[in-house]
């Protein structure tokens, strides 16, 4: 294929294998006879900036399926499982989020004077649930990297086309983790995260008197 | 009419249209779903293969034996690809003539009752 094609054969490199095997010659095939058909320049022109458009959307739309038919077919229950569970518990702490940020905008409240803040619930969502769903990502996940035949678990770690559930989910808790512990209300005790996390009795303490 | 007389999106429904007279490559099939829809559907290399790819794992239409070193593969409506065609058009023609009975087809546009 001329080299005119270069940048579309590295695009053609984000479809998955398979329909990049079976497809991917008889795209460039067709956009060259698109080419072929087309004398003007700026007809020329108007079928790049088409394919421009066209194969990005295609490409997520494939690779959606993939890891659509992957998800359904390839990946083992309790992966599903505990991706769903995970993503069920962490919706609370979304949601909190959204409502405090919206609080914040509405009524000009600070993350203390809000709502939310005073709510029985708050620990629940900003801690427990998040750090259930880290565990539950990260049992899932451990247990689908142990149960590898021989020699094969680091093949595993790094099989993210089917883990992709819970590394995700478990990335997310963490992160989420991370925000509550390095925030400032966090900071209650001693202002030190790492002492924080130590003395999380106090901590916990603390931040439900803030 | 059984719910899957009417199951064909539009770009499949314009493909298998366009794959009833003869087999034909990618290209070929771009073009005719353009003139059939007169200019309506245009579909670009990505969206053409997507579709084709699930009519393919749908057994609507099937690859036609062509040279293996050859970039243009031929496709062409497999037996329950012709069904299936056949079902959609003539859940169509009875629609416009319920259409025609109504005379749903010579009001004015925007006209509903």
């Amino acid at each position: 294929m001329p080299t005119r094609f270069t940048i579309l054969e590295r695009l053609l490199s984000l479809y998955s294998k398979g329909y990049r095997q079976r497809y991917g010659d008889q795209i460039l095939q067709t956009l060259a006879d698109m080419l072929d058909d087309q004398p003007k320049v700026t007809g020329r022109a108007k079928i790049w900036l088409k394919v421009g458009l066209d194969l990005p959307i295609s490409i997520v739309c494939q690779n959606s399926l993939a890891s659509g038919s992957n998800l359904m077919n390839d990946t083992p229950k309790y992966i599903k499982l505990g991706g769903l569970l995970a993503g069920i518990m962490l919706i609370p702490f979304s949601l909190a989020v959204i409502a405090n940020t919206l609080d914040q905008a509405i009524y000009n409240e600070t993350l203390y004077g809000s709502r939310l803040w005073d709510a029985p619930i708050l620990k629940t969502w900003a801690l427990i649930l998040p750090g259930l769903a880290l565990f539950v990502a990260m049992a899932s996940y451990i247990l689908y990297v142990a149960t590898s035949g021989e020699n094969k678990w680091f093949k595993r770690i790094i099989d993210l086309k089917h883990a992709w559930p819970v590394i995700l989910t478990g990335l997310f808790a963490l992160s989420v983790l991370f925000f509550v512990f390095f925030h400032d209300s966090a900071h209650c005790v001693t202002g030190n995260p790492v002492h924080e996390i130590q003395n999380w009795h106090q901590t916990w303490q603390c931040i439900g008197q803030r | 009419m059984s719910k899957k007389y009417n199951q064909l999106p539009q770009v499949a429904f314009a493909i298998l249209l366009a794959l009833s007279l003869k087999p034909r490559h990618g290209y070929e099939i771009m073009k005719q779903v353009a003139e059939d829809s007169g200019g309506k559907i245009k579909l670009g290399p990505g969206a053409l293969y997507t579709s084709i790819k699930q009519l393919n794992e749908q057994g609507l239409i099937e690859e036609v034996d062509a040279d293996a070193d050859s970039r243009r593969r031929y496709y062409r409506l497999s037996g329950l690809g012709k069904k299936m065609l056949g079902a959609e058009l003539k859940y169509y023609e009875t629609t416009v003539e319920l259409a025609r009975s109504r005379r749903v087809l010579t009001m004015e546009p925007g006209y509903a009752y």
